[in-house]
């Protein structure tokens, strides 16, 4: 019998990573970070003095809380409204899972939600943020950050409309490979279901979209798919990528719900060939083709064990291509 | 009722780390970007220890630093002695949080994989050592989100950042002999969940 490794030995794997800072993996929008430890210092400013109010007046403060609440307008501002327009959605919390019904509005503030085949649902915040979610979506929502709404969305296909907001309260959609931030405009957000790539169509004004290697603005009436992004050195020999569907933006996915493909032992053989194969390659200083062969791995296994650690690698390697 | 922290920095910390922590609480301009480039590469290196190189790991590193700045403002700061390991143990609540998250997910939208182990699904062959590590740090980081958050956060205090008993009792507001009771516990546990899953694979 394999005698399991003592407790100590398993953390190996966690102590000896190194630390990476530079990587385009881990970049950090810095601005952002400021604005949101803003944004928690004055949250708990308010919350003590809603707390001492709530010592001294303690009925009427549970009156104003109740009142703010129904009206999602509560301290942090995070509560949406849904409402499922067709068919059947579902809600999942930490409370639990709760199937959401036509015309019938509830407040959310974080968790997530999933409609069904042959189904809508429409997101409403305070200040007019409206999102539409097409048949057979996931999204989560997530509490605030710096003061502005952020929505993940994990497959199918969102419409988001927008009011003009500061750039201390960016809208922002996020999505496996890619963040949408949105200032006030209407544009789709779509996970294309053959290569999961993000896909976006702006329809009025302009939203800036950060990835993997960069950022990038995209104007209206314009589309952008991560899809095209991947493998972005510079008189890189990639092989075509997969274009992004035409008008896919429109058209709703085909399967709800739908659980990522595990990596399975077959495709873990070819995953693990270019892995090696893509760091052989770094090695050798062919960087071209170490970014072929990792860009390929990402493309054909997106969600791979091996992903994170050949996002890293191609990140590496891009930087080092870098003239 | 929590009362307003006093910006009194205790006298273990630095000089300069304690006008920094005050500015912070005032709300000083600049301070916060002080705090964000000294403490970055500590919390950094807490969330990519735990996690290698998760997708959302911006979000992770704000929530950390928000979690930071909201941690200051209670009376529990005053007994802040060592700014790193206070920074490092927070960037791994919000690690296992995230683990937690994950999990979660996992088990509500993917029902046909539900809780099966990810590893245990991959025959044994001739693997690159990165397949072997991701698998191995796949198992670990499911485990710990399984298990009691405690005695989670106790073990990755001690195994991950290296933080000995008082460091840990200090750092989760418990006496020696909590923090004590909450590692051999988790030891325990840790080491159930090896012993189950090594049997599994004799099968």
């Amino acid at each position: 019998m394999s005698q399991p490794p003592e407790v100590h030995e398993l953390f190996n794997v966690m102590k000896e990573r190194k630390l990476e800072i530079e990587g385009d993996a881990y970049l950090v929008d810095r601005q952002r970070v400021l604005s949101g430890m803003a944004a928690a210092r004055n949250a708990s400013k308010r919350r003590r003095n809603l707390q001492r109010v709530l010592y001294f007046a303690a009925a009427a403060a549970v009156l104003l809380t109740g009142g703010f609440w129904r009206w999602g307008g509560g301290t942090s501002g995070a509560a949406l409204e849904v409402e499922v327009t067709l068919g059947t959605a579902t809600q999942v919390n930490a409370s639990g899972r709760a199937a959401l019904t036509v015309k019938q509005p509830v407040h959310i503030v974080d968790g997530e939600l999933a409609t069904a085949r042959d189904s809508k649902a429409t997101l409403r915040a305070k200040g007019g943020l409206r999102v539409e979610l097409e048949s057979q979506t996931r999204v989560a929502v997530a509490s605030p950050l710096a003061g502005g709404q952020r929505i993940r969305l994990f497959s199918g296909l969102i419409r988001c409309s927008v009011p003009h907001q500061n750039a201390g309260t960016a809208f922002q959609v996020a999505t496996p490979d890619a963040t949408i931030v949105d200032l006030g405009t209407v544009f789709t957000v779509s996970i294309n279901e053959a290569n999961h790539a993000t896909e976006v169509a702006v329809e009025e004004g302009e939203v800036m979209v950060r990835y993997a290697s960069g950022q990038a603005v995209v104007h209206a009436p314009n589309r952008w798919t991560s899809a095209s992004q991947v493998a972005a050195v510079p008189g890189s020999v990639a092989p075509p990528l997969p274009a992004a569907a035409p008008s896919s933006v429109s058209s709703a996915p085909k399967r709800m719900l739908q659980p990522r493909p595990e990596p399975g032992a077959d495709n873990l053989d070819e995953e693990a060939q270019l892995l090696r194969q893509g760091l052989a390659a770094e090695h050798q200083g062919h960087l071209q083709e170490a970014v072929v062969l990792l860009s390929r791995l990402l493309q054909e296994h997106p969600h791979s064990m091996l992903a994170p650690d050949a996002r890293a690698a191609l990140a590496r390697v891009q930087a080092r291509a870098q003239p | 009722m929590l009362s307003v922290v006093a910006p009194e920095a205790p006298a273990s910390l630095t000089q300069t780390q304690a006008e920094l922590l005050r500015g912070v609480l005032r709300g000083d301009p600049g301070a916060d970007a002080a705090l964000y480039e000294t403490l970055y590469p500590i919390v950094a290196h807490a969330l990519q220890k735990v996690l290698h190189q998760p997708p959302d790991y911006e979000d992770l590193v704000q929530a950390a630093f928000e979690r930071i700045v909201r941690s200051l403002q209670k009376p529990s700061a005053l007994e802040i002695e060592n700014l790193g390991a206070w920074a490092s143990a927070i960037a791994v609540r919000v690690a296992l949080d995230g683990l937690r998250a994950r999990i979660r997910e996992r088990a509500v939208f993917n029902r046909d994989a539900g809780s099966a182990d990810i590893a245990q699904a991959v025959p044994e062959r001739e693997f690159e050592p990165q397949v072997n590590a991701r698998r191995e740090l796949n198992w670990l980081q499911g485990e710990l989100a399984a298990m009691n958050p405690e005695q989670a956060e106790a073990l990755m205090l001690h195994h991950v950042l290296g933080l000995e008993l008082p460091e840990i009792a200090s750092l989760t507001h418990v006496s020696e002999s909590a923090a004590q009771k909450r590692l051999s516990r988790g030891h325990l546990e840790l080491k159930r969940r090896a012993e189950k899953r090594a049997k599994g694979r004799v099968r």
